[in-house]
Parts: C-alpha cells; sequence; structure tokens
C-alpha cells in the first residue's frame, strides 16, 4: 500500500511541475501563439530559481525564511518571462515563424541554463552537483507533519504550498478566461485577431502580456521541479527539458483548457512512473526496456487525442482559430 | 443647411505603389443617408477604412461634428460615434452573439455583465426592429443574421455615424427591404449613415445624397433627388456607357454540356442546388443569373468536378462525367474550361510566376509549346510522359504569346501574379484557359472587380470562343451586363431552375422576378407567350425530342461535310 | 460571397507615389506613435543580401563580446581559436565537415516539405529510427553479412522506415487536419523512446552501449577517397544537387510549390494533393533516415538517444532560414558549425567556459537570423516629430564637419548607383536568356559550392598526406597546427 501512495504522491509532485508548465503555455496560445521554447523557459526558471535560492542560502548568514521562498520564485518568474518576452518581441513584432523561434529559444533557454549551471556550481566550488536544501525543506513544509493525518494525510495533505497553488491557479485561470473581459479579449484574440482589432482591442498588448505571463509560469514550473522534486538539487545533467515536452503534449490533450490540466498531468506523471511501481504493487517485474515503452505513453495519448479531437470536430475542442498565425494589420 | 458630421479634407492614401485615394475631399452631414458609390477599386472602401480607424491616411485630414480627429484605431472611432460594418463580417465563430457585442468593451464603458447586455441587445432590437437571439453562436447563424448582429454591434456602441460597406450583397431582396427600413428609422433617429455601394438601383432607392468617387479621386456629390441612374453611371465610369457589347449571333444549337436533373449539396450540408436540368450548346452562351449565394458556385464547381454530385447525370458530347475529379477529367481529354471566381485563390498559384501558372493544368505533358488554337488539334492531347522535367521553356513562350495577345501588363513572365492588378490577373487565367482549346468554358463572376476595359477585353474573348463554337456558360451579377452578352439566360433561385429565357425577348423586371422566386417560367410556361428558350421545363417527352432532333441535325452535318 | 481585392487598380501606369510620414496634425491631447510599420514591396537582391549579413555580423559581434567577456581573451585571439578550432588540422576539417554535411542533409530533407507548408518538426525522430534500424541489423547480423550487403540492407531498412515515420503524421493531417506541428514533434518523442529502449536492452549491464561490432567493423562504412566521412561529404553534396534540380526543374517540385502555395489551386489543377503531401513527406522522411543510417554506421558506430546533437531541430531553422533553397542552406549549415566547433575550440583551451558555449552560441545565432526577416519584409516609417530632429541633428553635424555629410551622402549615392547597376546586369542577363536571374545564380552557386567544398577537403588531405609523410602522427595540439601552416614551402623527399 505504501507503494501505492508513494506512486501517488510522487506524480502528483511531477505532474504539478508539467502543470505549471502547461498552464502557461494555455496562456499563450490562447492568445494565437504556439511557443515551442516551453521547455526552455522551465529550464530558465529552474536555472534562475536555483541560482536564487542557492547563492542566498549561502551567502547570507541566516537566511530570512519569507526571502528564501520569495527570491526564487521571483527570479524563476522573471527568468521565464524574459523568455517569453523574447519569444514574443520575435513573434509579435518582428513577425518571425512562431515554431523556429520557439525551437531557437529551446536552445537558447536550455543552453544558458546549462551553461550558467555549470557556472555558479563551479563558483561554489562543486562539480557537478549541488543542494539548496534549506529552501527545498521550507518548499515542500506542509500540512501533513502538523496533523498527522495518516494516509489521507499522506496522499492529500503532504505536499508543499506550490502544489495546491497550481490548483488553485488552474482554477482561477478558467474563471478569467470564462467569466471576465480580460479573458474574452484574449480568447478573441487567439481565434480572430482582426475581429479583436477592428473591436479596438489592443492587441500587441495582450499577445505580449500573455506570452510573457505564460513565460512566467512555464518558469515556475521548472523552478518547482528543481526545489521540491529534486529536493533542491542541481546537477550540470539536467532533464527539465523532457518536462517541457510533456507540457506541451498536455495544453494538446486538454483541448486548452485549464481545467482538464489538472487531472491530465497528474496522468501523465502517473503513466510515466508506471514502471516504477508497478512490480512493487503487482509482483510483476519488468525487463529493463519496458519502461522505456512505457514512457512513450503520454505521447501516444497525445497523438491519439490529436486524432480523436480532429474526429469529432467539435468546435470548442478545436485549438484557437489563429493559432500559429502572426498578425498584421495592414495588411489587405 | 444641415450640420456637417464628418468632413474629409484632401485624404491621400497610398499602398507600396498604388494609390488608393488621392486628395478626396467632402462632407457627410447629419441625419441623412448618403451613398458612396463607385466601382470596385475606386478606393471607397479605403476611404471608409480610414474613417473607422483601420487605416491612417498618408496625407490629409478628417474633421468630426468640426473638430480635426486623429483616428488611429477603431477604438479612436468609437469614440467619435463612428461605427463600421465591414463586408467581411468581424465575429468571432465559437462565440455567442452578445459575446461578440461586447467584445472590446472596457470596463469604463460598461461593467463586464452578459445578462445586461442581452438585455440592451434585446432593447435596441426592438426600437429598430431586428430579431437577434443573443445566446445563438456564430456558427449557427446564417449569413444576413451575421450581418444583423454586425449593425446591433455597431449601435450598442452608440455610433451616431454608421458605414456600412455593401450590405446588400448577400441579401434577398425582401431581406434588402427589411435593411433600408430600418435605415430609415435610424435615419428619423439622428443617425448619419453611409452606405458603400455599386447598386444604382438600391442607391436611388435608398439614399438622400449620393457622393462617386472614382479610381481614388472624388468626382463629386449630388442629391438623390436631382440626379439619375444614368448620370450617376457617368460619373462613376467617366464616360457614356451603353453597353455596348457585342453579341455575335449564335452558331448552331448543338448541345455540348448536358445537365440532368442535378441535386448538389454546400459546405454546411443543405441542398445548394435542387434538380437542375439544362444545356450547354455550342456557339452560344448561357448567363445564369440569380442572388449571390443561391448555389451558382455549386453549380459551377460541380461541373467543373470539384464538389461531390449526390444525383443526377453530367454528360459532355456523350461522355459521363459526373463524380469525376477535375484530374480525371483533364485526362480523359474532355475539353473543358472552368475560371473559376476566386482568381488567386484557385484559379492560379499567387505567388508564382505567370510562366509557371500557365503549365498549371498541364505540365505533365513533356513539352508545351503554344499552338494556334483549333478545335481539332486542342482534341489531341500529348498523353503524359515519364520525362521527370517540366518544359518551362514552352510555357514561357506560351506566357509570351498570352501576354502579347491579350495586352497583359507586367514587368516581365517571371513575375509572381499576386503582383499584377485585378485585370491582369483575370486576363492570365482567362488566357490560359482559352489556350488549352476547351469546348465548354465555364465563367464565375469574371470580370467581377475589372475595370472598364479589362471587362471589354474578357467580353471579347469570350465572344471570340463563342465564334469559335465554344459553349460558354457566364455567371454574373451584373444583369445589363448578362443581357448584353449572353444569347440566352437561366435564372436560378435558391438552387431551383426557374427558367431559361432568349436575353433580346426578356427585361430586367422579368428576372429580377425570377430571381426573387416570384415567377417560376417552369410552371406558367403554359402561359407565357415567347421569349422562353427551350431548355426551361424539360421533361422526358422534350428530352426525347431534342435528342432525336440533335442526332438528325448531326447526320445533316456529316452528310453535307 | 463576394470576392476580395487583393490588388487595387493601378492608377496612372505604375507611377510611384511614396509612402512617406504620416502627416495628419496632432490633435492637442494624443501623443503620435515614433514610428509605423508598413509592409513591403519585395526589396531588391542586394539589400536582402545585405540584411542577411547585417545579422550575421551582429551575431559574430555579440558571440565575439560574450567570448571575450567570459575569457578575457582579446579578439584577435579569440578568433584564431575559433579558425583553428575549426579548421586547424586535418581532423578538425573533417569532423567540420562532416557535421555541416549532416546538418546540411536533414536541412535538404526538411526543403520539400516545408516549401509545401507541411511543418515536420519530427525530423530528429525520423533520423532516429533510420538510426534504429540499423543498428539494430548491426547488432545481431552484420557479422554474418557481406559488406555490400550490409551497406544495401541499411539503406533499403534506414529509407523506408524513416519515410513511414513521416508518413504517419502526413496520412493524419491531410486526411483530418490533424495540427502536423504537434504530431511531428510527439514521433519525436516516440522515437527517442524506442531508441532509449534498445540501448537498454542492448547495454545488458553495462553503463553505456559502446561500439557496436567494435572487433570486426561489421556494417562500418568504409573510407571514400581516403577520408573516414567521405560517403557522408559525398552524398550531402550529391543531395543539394538532387534537392534542388527537383524542386526547381521537375514535375513534382511544380507540384509541391503549388500545393504549398494554395492548396486550392492544387485541387483545381487536378493534382492529387493527397498523394503528394504523402510523396513528400515519405522523401522528406526517408532523407532523415538515411541520415540516421549514417550516424550510425559510419559517424559514431553506436547507437544512442542523443545522435546528432540535436541537428534535427537545428536543421529545421537552417532549412527555413535558407527559404528552402539547398543552396543557401549550404552556407548556413557551414556557418553554424563553424560557430559551434570554433566555440568548441575555444572551450577546450580555457577551463573558464563549459562545453555548453557552443549550445548559447548557435542560438544566438540562429535568434538573429530569425529576426532580421523582419527588415527584409517590412519597413519603418518615422513620425513628423523623429524626421524632424533627424534633420536637426544632421544640419548640426553639416555645420561642424561639411565634408562627413558629403563623404556620407557620397557613399550612399555610389552604393545605390553601384546597387542599380547589379540589378540592371541582373535584368540584363535575364533577359538575354530569358532565365529567371536567379535561376542562373542559383545554378553558378551550386557548382561553386560543391567544387569548392571539395576542393577544399581535398587540398587539405593532400597536404595532411605529406605532412604525415614526414612529420609523422599528428597530434591536434597548437603547435601542430602552426607546424602544418608554416610549413608550407618546405618539400620533404618521397
Amino acid at each position: 500500500m505504501t507503494s501505492f501512495v508513494s506512486w501517488f504522491t510522487s506524480s502528483i509532485i511531477y505532474g504539478t511541475s508539467i502543470m505549471y508548465g502547461a498552464l502557461g503555455e494555455i496562456l499563450t496560445q490562447k492568445s494565437g501563439h504556439l511557443n515551442l521554447g516551453v521547455p526552455g523557459m522551465m529550464f530558465l526558471g529552474g536555472f534562475a530559481g536555483f541560482t536564487g535560492a542557492f547563492l542566498y542560502e549561502k551567502s547570507a548568514a541566516a537566511p530570512e525564511p519569507f526571502l528564501m521562498v520569495m527570491i526564487p520564485l521571483l527570479c524563476a518568474f522573471l527568468a521565464g518571462a524574459l523568455g517569453g518576452l523574447l519569444y514574443g518581441f520575435m513573434t509579435i513584432t518582428l513577425r518571425a515563424n512562431q515554431n523556429v523561434t520557439g525551437l531557437a529559444l529551446t536552445f537558447l533557454g536550455v543552453g544558458i541554463g546549462s551553461f550558467g549551471g555549470v557556472y555558479v556550481l563551479a563558483a561554489a566550488g562543486f562539480k557537478s552537483f549541488a543542494k539548496a536544501s534549506m529552501t527545498a525543506d521550507l518548499f515542500t513544509l506542509n500540512l501533513n507533519s502538523v496533523v498527522e493525518a495518516g494516509t489521507f494525510g499522506d496522499m492529500f495533505l503532504s505536499y508543499g504550498f506550490m502544489t495546491y497553488f497550481a490548483i488553485v491557479l488552474a482554477v482561477v485561470m478558467h474563471f478569467v478566461l470564462k467569466r471576465t473581459r480580460v479573458g474574452l479579449n484574449l480568447r478573441a484574440i487567439g481565434e480572430s485577431p482582426a475581429t479583436a482589432d477592428a473591436a479596438g482591442i489592443n492587441v500587441t498588448k495582450y499577445k505580449y502580456l500573455s506570452t510573457a505571463i505564460g513565460g512566467g509560469i512555464c518558469g515556475l514550473g521548472g523552478m518547482f521541479y528543481i526545489l521540491v522534486y529534486c529536493d533542491g538539487g542541481w546537477s550540470t545533467v539536467n532533464s527539465i527539458e523532457a518536462l517541457g515536452w510533456l507540457a506541451i503534449c498536455l495544453v494538446i490533450f486538454a483541448t486548452w483548457k485549464p481545467l482538464n490540466a489538472i487531472w491530465g498531468s497528474y496522468l501523465f506523471a502517473f503513466l510515466f512512473w508506471f514502471y516504477n511501481y508497478i512490480p512493487g504493487l503487482t509482483g510483476v517485474s519488468f525487463p529493463n526496456y519496458a519502461t522505456d515503452l512505457v514512457q512513450m505513453l503520454p505521447y501516444l495519448v497525445t497523438v491519439v487525442m490529436l486524432i480523436i479531437a480532429n474526429l469529432r470536430k467539435k468546435k470548442e475542442n478545436q485549438p484557437p482559430a489563429a493559432l500559429g498565425l502572426s498578425y498584421f494589420r495592414e495588411e489587405r | 443647411m444641415a450640420e456637417i458630421t464628418v468632413s474629409f479634407k484632401n485624404i491621400t492614401k497610398t499602398f507600396g505603389e498604388v494609390v488608393a485615394n488621392h486628395d478626396v475631399s467632402f462632407d457627410v452631414y447629419k441625419g441623412e443617408i448618403l451613398a458612396l458609390l463607385g466601382e470596385n477599386g475606386s478606393g471607397k472602401t479605403t476611404l471608409m477604412n480610414m474613417l473607422s480607424g483601420i487605416y491612417f491616411p498618408d496625407h490629409g485630414t478628417i474633421e468630426v461634428n468640426g473638430k480635426e480627429a486623429t483616428i488611429r484605431s477603431p477604438k479612436d472611432a468609437f469614440a467619435l460615434g463612428i461605427g463600421m460594418v465591414h463586408q467581411h463580417f468581424k465575429l468571432v465563430d465559437v462565440f455567442t452573439a452578445v459575446e461578440n457585442t461586447v467584445l472590446g468593451l472596457t470596463r469604463k464603458q460598461e461593467k463586464y455583465n452578459l445578462k445586461e447586455a442581452s438585455r440592451k441587445i434585446k432593447d435596441i432590437c426592438e426600437k429598430y426592429g431586428f430579431e437577434i437571439d443573443p445566446k445563438k453562436k456564430i456558427y449557427n447563424m446564417s449569413v444576413s443574421e451575421k450581418q444583423t448582429l454586425e449593425i446591433v454591434k455597431v449601435l450598442y456602441r452608440g455610433a451616431d455615424i454608421l458605414i456600412l460597406d455593401e450590405p446588400t450583397a448577400v441579401l434577398t431582396p425582401q431581406e434588402t427591404e427589411k435593411l433600408f427600413d430600418v435605415m430609415r428609422n435610424m435615419r428619423e433617429d439622428g443617425k448619419s449613415i453611409i452606405i458603400i455601394t455599386h447598386k444604382l438601383n438600391e442607391v436611388m432607392a435608398i439614399s438622400d445624397r449620393v457622393a462617386v468617387l472614382r479610381k481614388g479621386e472624388f468626382i463629386g456629390a449630388v442629391n438623390t433627388s436631382e440626379t439619375s441612374e444614368h448620370a450617376l453611371t457617368d460619373m462613376m465610369v467617366g464616360r457614356k456607357t451603353t453597353l455596348n457589347i457585342d453579341r455575335p449571333e449564335p452558331i448552331g444549337e448543338h448541345p455540348l454540356l448536358e445537365i440532368r436533373d442535378l441535386v448538389v449539396k454546400n459546405d454546411e450540408g443543405a441542398v445548394a442546388i435542387d434538380g437542375m436540368s439544362f444545356y450547354i450548346r455550342g456557339g452560344e452562351i448561357l448567363g445564369v443569373a440569380g442572388i449571390s449565394g443561391c448555389g451558382q458556385k455549386e453549380l459551377c464547381e460541380a461541373i467543373a468536378g470539384l464538389r461531390k454530385v449526390s444525383k443526377g447525370e453530367i454528360n459532355h458530347m456523350g461522355d459521363t462525367i459526373i463524380g469525376l475529379s477535375p484530374k480525371a477529367i483533364i485526362e480523359k481529354g474532355i475539353a473543358m474550361s472552368f475560371i473559376p471566381e476566386d482568381r488567386l485563390g484557385m484559379g492560379l498559384a499567387p505567388s508564382l510566376s505567370v510562366t509557371d501558372n500557365m503549365m498549371l493544368k498541364d505540365y505533365k505533358n513533356a513539352t508545351l509549346t503554344f499552338k494556334e488554337a483549333t478545335a481539332d488539334e486542342k482534341a489531341k492531347r500529348l498523353p503524359p510522359v515519364l520525362w521527370p522535367f517540366v518544359d518551362r521553356n514552352g510555357a514561357r513562350k506560351r506566357a509570351e504569346a498570352i501576354i502579347k495577345e491579350l495586352d497583359i501588363v507586367t514587368p516581365s513572365t517571371e513575375t509572381p501574379v499576386r503582383r499584377l492588378s485585378g485585370g491582369n490577373v483575370q486576363k492570365v487565367l482567362v488566357g490560359r484557359e482559352i489556350q488549352s482549346g476547351p469546348n465548354v468554358i465555364i465563367t464565375a463572376y469574371p470580370v467581377r472587380g475589372l475595370d472598364i476595359n479589362s471587362s471589354y477585353a474578357i467580353y471579347n474573348i469570350l465572344n471570340e470562343e463563342k465564334k469559335k463554337g465554344t459553349g460558354i456558360m457566364y455567371v454574373g451579377e451584373d444583369l445589363d451586363v448578362l443581357l448584353a452578352l449572353c444569347d440566352k439566360i437561366m435564372v436560378i433561385c435558391h438552387g431551383k431552375l426557374m427558367g431559361v429565357v432568349h436575353a433580346d425577348k426578356t427585361t430586367k423586371e422579368e428576372i429580377g422576378l425570377m430571381m426573387t422566386g416570384a415567377l417560376d417560367l417552369t410552371e406558367v410556361k403554359s402561359d407565357k407567350q415567347y421569349g422562353i428558350a427551350v431548355d426551361t421545363n424539360i421533361d422526358e417527352a422534350d428530352l426525347e425530342a431534342m435528342r432525336q432532333r440533335d442526332a438528325q441535325a448531326e447526320e445533316e452535318e456529316e452528310k453535307t461535310e | 460571397m463576394r470576392q476580395r481585392i487583393k490588388d487595387p487598380v493601378l492608377v496612372a501606369d505604375g507611377v510611384a507615389v511614396t509612402a512617406t510620414t504620416g502627416n495628419v496634425k496632432v490633435a492637442k491631447q494624443k501623443k503620435q506613435p515614433l514610428l509605423r510599420v508598413v509592409k513591403k514591396d519585395r526589396p531588391e537582391l542586394l539589400y536582402r543580401l545585405f540584411v542577411r549579413v547585417c545579422a550575421i555580423g551582429f551575431a559574430l559581434l555579440i558571440m565575439l563580446l560574450y567570448l571575450k567577456g567570459v575569457t578575457g581573451y582579446s579578439f584577435l585571439e579569440i578568433w584564431q581559436y575559433m579558425f583553428y578550432g575549426a579548421f586547424g588540422t586535418e581532423y578538425s576539417i573533417n569532423r567540420w565537415l562532416r557535421d555541416m554535411c549532416m546538418l546540411l542533409l536533414i536541412a535538404v530533407a526538411l526543403a520539400p516539405v516545408f516549401k509545401m507548408k507541411f511543418w515536420n518538426i519530427g525530423a530528429q525522430g525520423q533520423v532516429l529510427v533510420g538510426a534504429i534500424l540499423t543498428a539494430t541489423i548491426m547488432h545481431f547480423a552484420s557479422d554474418s553479412m557481406s559488406y555490400s550487403a550490409n551497406m544495401v540492407v541499411f539503406l533499403i531498412l534506414a529509407v523506408l522506415a524513416g519515410g513511414i515515420w513521416a508518413a504517419i503524421p502526413a496520412f493524419f493531417r491531410v486526411k483530418l487536419k490533424a495540427n502536423e506541428t504537434l504530431f511531428t514533434l510527439m514521433m519525436n518523442y516516440i522515437a527517442i523512446q524506442l531508441t532509449l529502449c534498445c540501448v537498454d536492452e542492448w547495454k545488458g549491464s553495462n553503463v553505456s552501449l559502446g561500439l557496436l561490432n567494435p572487433d570486426t567493423q561489421a556494417g562500418y562504412v568504409s573510407e571514400l577517397f581516403g577520408n573516414p566521412y567521405g560517403a557522408v561529404i559525398l552524398i550531402a553534396a550529391i543531395a543539394v544537387f538532387c534537392m534542388s534540380v527537383y524542386l526547381n526543374k521537375t514535375k513534382h517540385g511544380f507540384e509541391i510549390s503549388v500545393v504549398g502555395d494554395s492548396p486550392n489551386t492544387a485541387r483545381y489543377a487536378g493534382m492529387n494533393t493527397f498523394k503528394i503531401v504523402m510523396r513528400t513527406a515519405f522523401i522528406s522522411g526517408a532523407i532523415c533516415g538515411l541520415v540516421g543510417m549514417l550516424y550510425v554506421s559510419c559517424v559514431d558506430h553506436t547507437l544512442s538517444s542523443t545522435i546528432g546533437g540535436n541537428y534535427g531541430f537545428t536543421a529545421i531553422i537552417v532549412a527555413w532560414a535558407a527559404k528552402f533553397n539547398p543552396v543557401i542552406m549550404v552556407l548556413i549549415s557551414m556557418a553554424i558549425v563553424f560557430f559551434e566547433r570554433g566555440a568548441a575550440a575555444v572551450n577546450d583551451t580555457t577551463s573558464a567556459l563549459n562545453s555548453y558555449t557552443a549550445y548559447v552560441i548557435v542560438a544566438i545565432f540562429l535568434i538573429f537570423i530569425i529576426g532580421c526577416e523582419f527588415f527584409v519584409n517590412y519597413k519603418i516609417v518615422y513620425n513628423e516629430k523623429v524626421v524632424a530632429a533627424y534633420k536637426k541633428f544632421h544640419d548640426k553635424v553639416e555645420a561642424k564637419a561639411p565634408w562627413l555629410t558629403a563623404a556620407c551622402a557620397w557613399c550612399a549615392a555610389a552604393i545605390r548607383k553601384f546597387s542599380m547597376a547589379i540589378e540592371k546586369a541582373l535584368a540584363y542577363v535575364e533577359d538575354k536568356f530569358k532565365v529567371g536571374a536567379s535561376r542562373v545564380a542559383r545554378a553558378a552557386f551550386d557548382c561553386i559550392v560543391d567544387a569548392v567544398s571539395k576542393c577544399v577537403f581535398r587540398i587539405r588531405l593532400w597536404r595532411a598526406e605529406r605532412k604525415r609523410k614526414s612529420v609523422g602522427y599528428i597530434r591536434h595540439s597548437e603547435e601542430n597546427t602552426e607546424a602544418i601552416d608554416g610549413e608550407n614551402g618546405e618539400e620533404q623527399n618521397d
């Protein structure tokens, strides 16, 4: 039983990192921009968050808990937002091709993050691995350790605040998109920028804001991964990039609805760690390579979603109609 | 003297090398309906786009209510009380009517409350006489409902100056009358309405004043009561147009294309063509009249093989071509050409050069050389050869010949066609289709958007083809042109054939009545005396008789040869 | 349905009335925007070239600054390191050529599908499936097959695998309108997982999968022209030439351009869009599969999920930036690999950097290439105030140093005259020979570049051979770099 519980909890945590990435990308895609740079922004966010936490921990004699939490949060969000802004500048103002720009951003993000990581580690005297343990502990402060609610507590209350925050964020996003003016305007821009422009909406401002904020949220995802899932450990070889691609998958799987992203991310994470826990649970042992096959599941599932979504053709489940297209007003 | 509400002063706007508006100056008064008249390409829409903030003038000023106005965006226009209803609706498909209406409003203007907005919409509808269901999604709405919503949108924002861009293009006559009633109501309410149109009858019916633009320049503004259609045409076109289009005598009545009981569905699944039967005969131009959207597009595409046919027969000189794709039709050697209404979107590949477009249909042939067009030679086509390369030289020669013959203005044969002006684009398309030597030509709105000279050039080309014995089906919107150019006119109303009449024996009123469905010659045939062509109301007995007659005519021809 | 009027009627015979500044007087409260962006008519060739060269120049500058900042060397030193790193020894030239050819091959594979507006970003996956099949055969059966049998089997399997891997998303895109960007991306990751699966299975209890068939070298591609990567280079050169011809001169190429330009037109012209899309996607995947095979049997001799180091993605940007023109792809991939190898070389010589430097540098370069498109397609129109301010500045400079302004004006005029002359010459050539000038230039480029690249490595090879005979085994360190270049004239007896 503990096996199942640990499977559950690790899925929730892994899923939360993906969820952040997906939420950020949903926001960007709702404005009509397909940002393939999510892995890069998550990497940047993870790197910035880690660096902030690490440096503060090492440098301050008596680190303050509040700052220890806020600094990585801010750093990660800003780093991700900067990445999003760069993408936004190139695709909105310079009207470059979105796919290609996103890929370049991934390169840049992963490159700068990795490079910077080695640098920071080296500067602090570590070779290939370092931990910002105090900060990590803060992030994993949870209710369960206080309340001690047994299995239920283990499963549902033993997470740090970021996990719950992710769910809150998804709900807030859903509310904003569906029921507020801002959300309506944003959705209109993603469906038909010409219409939104004619209605007097400042298309450029909305697009910039959504790519930047979306990038920032992705950055938070990267930071969460490092500080919570990896227990604050940064190594020179990192797997944040894979998270980014899973997040993009999730956006499609969730048909661009934030609420779907919640359970979708947990499902993906579940599937991802399937191989690790099934042997323990059912006594069936899998050969090594089966794990790789099983890890294919999220991607396969997304492909199936892509096919089905187009088969059913329900308009509300389609991607935003203007996704991937640059808008230029003077065009006849 | 009524007060001036909008004043244009020396407005100039260019796009790249083309001048869309040049030094335009005129006034619009309060509480009037002003018709902005001009041919396609005269700059009417561009001018109004500047008034509504989509474009920005390069030179000149716009004054609203006496004060100079910088209208840099639709928002500025709304702030000044100007609202425009575009020809192409600016609606988000997946939203509801009320969502589309409140789109873009800021908190300063009103709080975001969909229920409140729905109520306000209903009030506006009652006041002016519309009908809108606020909760309906746009992709479920009909075209006229969408247009109504566009007008409601503009009124919702409190516009005092409304601009309607070709509103009646998509409406039936009844809907147009309703629209005119609404416009009169709005005028009574003190609003100024500018209606962009090129339909003279509507101008005379609804407007108080008329402002005429020609080729980007302002020609003059007159009171509607003091002018006539003829005078307006003069101003629009610059010279007296008695449409003297030649109409050579039709040669023989040998049917080349036979359409029987055709049933075609449109994109939404509704029936677009409902059991039509007619002939296209050689050496004759058959005009097709009907309100936009009555199925002409579906008819043309079905015959050309671009659309699936639910039921019926299409026979080309005895060969069944129903259900064949365009590729199969070409391969079969059937000499039929389709000149679509969407020139750059379907007939030509816009980014490819003139040369490349010339070989669009027969690039598979190993060599292409421009031959003198004679009917027999054209029937022989080279079979596709396993040679991998395209013959660009041949295509280039063909392009040069056509450019010379049709007087096409283009920097070179390698210019991408989308950089040519509308008339030249059409000439390229028509030229290519003609040179392949078809014996049936189907053309949809070939002179739409063209200036007078290009239009006449196209008429001449069609007449030349007619003289060679080609059968031409001409779908058009200008009844005057149809009456002058075509030998017979077939009228469609909501997918049904209303009758085929001889052009020289019918009147515009009759055709208008048929277009609206008020007159169905296939039913009243027995009452009417003359003018109805033999193709109206074909039934089995008539068909048999016709076939026998045609067979006899053929035999006689062969005997005489 | 009304037809949208795309082109307004030419008024007076093409007389240009250029749009200048927005001259509307400012209403007192409103602020005028500083500049407006206006879409341009296609600018001249020289200008387009100029913009691209500027972009590369800027990227280079930033890169040099970055390297200088981090390592502290001077510009010259950095440049030297980079240059020698990329071209200094026989080994590095080979490496450069090899990497460039692989990148080029993938980019060439992407050219036809991109031209058809089918955004295949699954190149990495297609490369991997080709590699997987090749490695499988190598692992299990190569020992018992002859060399040519090996090669033939590899070729067929890899090409088929890559082609099918690309055809699957194409099928769903045509039939169901599924978004091919996302679909091919997913196929990538499925392929990566398959690779990991194979690697895990074969490595057994080892930490990593070493070389396949290290003793027998079964399935390894042998040397060509004395160069271990000769096969790669040859195939790349052939591919560039063939793809160029395929896209521009064949019927298939024509179909691709029509389908990419306007699918409606393709349908109208009787083209079988489904067949064309599937065929082109298959070809694209097939070439990628071939690349995979080359990676396993010629370059790495092993299988890993990071084959080609992400060239699958870089190639996408190369293909796009080259506007699907295979010849320009050669130039761009040369530049990218040069930066990569050079940065790696600088990295080797200092401890301040790390192996990710190249990544960052290539990314910056790509961003500049992507961003410079804006300046080609759009022009900035400044408003009155800016123009007036500039005029004041200009007048001030004129008053103080009239020779400066005169010189600038003279230079500008000269450049304009020069570019007009070139345009005229090109137009003349075009007119005279009734051939598109770009086509002449392209054909010339084709030949020249191919010839140059072949010559370069042959020359180096020959010189190295000579050195080897006289100096002995060459290690790639600084002194020997100088040894090779310095001993230019010294003849040795054979």
